[in-house]
């Protein structure tokens, strides 16, 4: 069966084959959001949150061939974590999130912490619409044309902040922070 | 590896001058995949999420069957108030219309409505008559036939003095009336036409009566009355007819009550026609159902001493005009219908029943 029609199933209350969406697509979700809240809570509430209007509101997906399901969904997700940084304008800081990640991810509080922060420190200096395509893009394995649809960016504005952004990333930055996870 | 040419095969297709930096631009890309951060999933997160979830859906399946059942049963309940309706519509049309119609009206006095015209009776009536009345249209009046309905006219004298059911537009002038009593009282009357040159776009019409007579010396007079009546919209030729023929018995009034002592009315029920027969002494009325009474055979009605009355046919489109025609000028009226005796007296109340 395909994801289609499984969607046009969902759509006529036959909501048991949700179940086959939310296999497919929890963990996507879930770390998309994980990467861009580093706070397991938040990104539990709102991983919920996304699946629960997902299935209220499958009726308003547009079922067609050329319609995307995982944009739907990573668009929900999108939307839902603007949403959240707006209501809470306590920002973590670059040390906070990174402690966080560290206590729920590694097992040793590794030396080579600092150069992670490296890493960042340096995404964070850059535009956050484009830190965000570039993440779609190379992290979550998005086509250009999804993240169009999520980011409602124009297909080669999206090209064209990838390619960009990733010449002007130091090249020293990144093989360090290779090493610090080839290490683990 | 794949996914890396992937993005690379698309940026460079998007801009060439980054074929130079093509080596780069791959590290740079790996790289990136390689620093992605590891992220643990919670099974107990995901377990739960999935329970929320099937929670939700039982809720709303549970919800849909709800409202589609629910639906159905307004459905099925709106249907039934609607098929009820239409029914009731097409069967008993007629309550409906009479239950509608203003009292006192052209269009009230026509129908045919038993039980609104027994709610009508009024309190103060005697017990037997009361007793009579009720007797009748239970037994008589219940179908819908055309004797019966002759029948239920005449009960309906009583209860409508003639003041009450005649039409305001109906104005004969007084002094036409005692003009013609005052004449008629001594001089009996030949032949007598009615003409009228403007019947069937009637605002105001003026009709006359030519009366032929033979007065007391045994000379023939000729006698035009003319009169006017007035019609509004809802005046039809029918009520014009019956205005004429109402006036025209009216001139003759004085004859009439000298020779007519009492009058048997005698219901043809073989016939099974459109209008139903009556005789009257000797003389055809047929009624329909419609209450116009056609008067075939007047001549022998109004018998006088050497004089004969000479009408083709004269109709009253309602019965109890005719009935009130003749208690007004009779002491008492006997009328026989199905077998059964109804003398009238002069206030149009039934007496008694034999």
């Amino acid at each position: 069966m395909t994801e289609l029609e499984i969607i046009t199933l969902c759509q006529k209350w036959q909501l048991n084959y949700f179940w086959e969406l939310y296999e497919m697509y929890f963990e996507q979700i879930y770390k998309f959001i994980y990467l861009k809240t580093f706070d397991t809570d938040l990104s539990q509430d709102i991983t919920s949150q996304v699946f629960f209007k997902a299935m209220d509101k499958i009726n308003t997906f547009k079922n067609e061939t050329d319609s995307n399901f995982r944009a739907w969904l990573y668009k929900i997700a999108y939307n839902l974590i603007v949403d959240n940084s707006k209501k809470n304008t306590q920002n973590l800081s670059i040390d906070d999130t990174l402690e966080a990640y560290y206590t729920e991810n590694f097992e040793d509080n590794l030396d080579n912490k600092e150069k992670l922060k490296k890493v960042f420190a340096y995404f964070d200096t850059l535009n956050p619409k484009h830190k965000e395509v570039l993440m779609l893009r190379v992290w979550e394995d998005l086509s250009f044309k999804e993240i169009s649809q999520i980011t409602k960016m124009t297909e080669s504005n999206c090209k064209k902040i990838v390619s960009r952004t990733l010449q002007n990333i130091p090249q020293d930055l990144l093989i360090t922070t290779l090493l610090l996870f080839l290490i683990k | 590896m794949h996914k890396i040419d992937n993005i690379l095969n698309e940026l460079l297709a998007f801009d060439s001058s980054l074929e130079q930096n093509k080596e780069d631009l791959k590290d740079v890309i790996n790289q990136m995949y390689q620093i992605k951060p590891v992220v643990k999933i919670d099974t107990e997160f995901r377990q739960k999420l999935k329970h929320d979830l099937h929670q939700k859906i039982l809720e709303e399946k549970i919800t849909s069957k709800w409202k589609i059942k629910n639906i159905y049963k307004i459905l099925f309940w709106a249907f039934w108030v609607v098929a009820t309706f239409v029914f009731w519509f097409i069967f008993f049309n007629d309550t409906i219309k009479y239950v509608h119609a203003p009292v006192n009206t052209d269009e009230w006095k026509k129908d045919n409505l038993i039980w609104l015209r027994m709610s009508s009776l009024p309190e103060t009536e005697n017990i037997e008559n009361k007793d009579i009345l009720e007797n009748n249209i239970s037994n008589d009046l219940i179908e819908n036939t055309p004797n019966k309905i002759v029948l239920k006219e005449n009960l309906n004298v009583k209860t409508l003095p003639i003041e009450t059911v005649k039409p305001k537009t109906w104005s004969v002038k007084k002094e036409t009336q005692s003009k013609i009593a005052d004449e008629v009282e001594n001089i009996n009357i030949e032949n007598t036409n009615i003409t009228d040159s403007n019947v069937d776009n009637i605002e105001v019409s003026t009709f006359s009566v030519q009366s032929d007579m033979i007065n007391k010396d045994n000379n023939l007079e000729s006698t035009q009355i003319q009169d006017t009546i007035s019609h509004d919209d809802n005046v039809d030729n029918n009520e014009w007819l019956d205005t004429v023929s109402w006036m025209m018995l009216q001139t003759k009034a004085p004859t009439m009550a000298k020779q007519s002592a009492s009058f048997q009315y005698l219901l043809d029920t073989n016939l099974d026609t459109e209008f139903q027969k009556i005789e009257i002494d000797n003389t055809i009325f047929e009624t329909n159902t419609q209450n116009i009474v056609k008067i075939l055979n007047f001549e022998s009605y109004l018998l006088t001493n050497d004089t004969v009355l000479n009408f083709d046919s004269i109709y009253l489109n309602n019965w109890e005009y005719f009935i009130n025609f003749l208690t007004s000028n009779n002491d008492i009226i006997e009328i026989s219908l199905n077998k059964s005796l109804y003398i009238y007296d002069e206030n149009n109340l039934i007496i008694q029943k034999k």
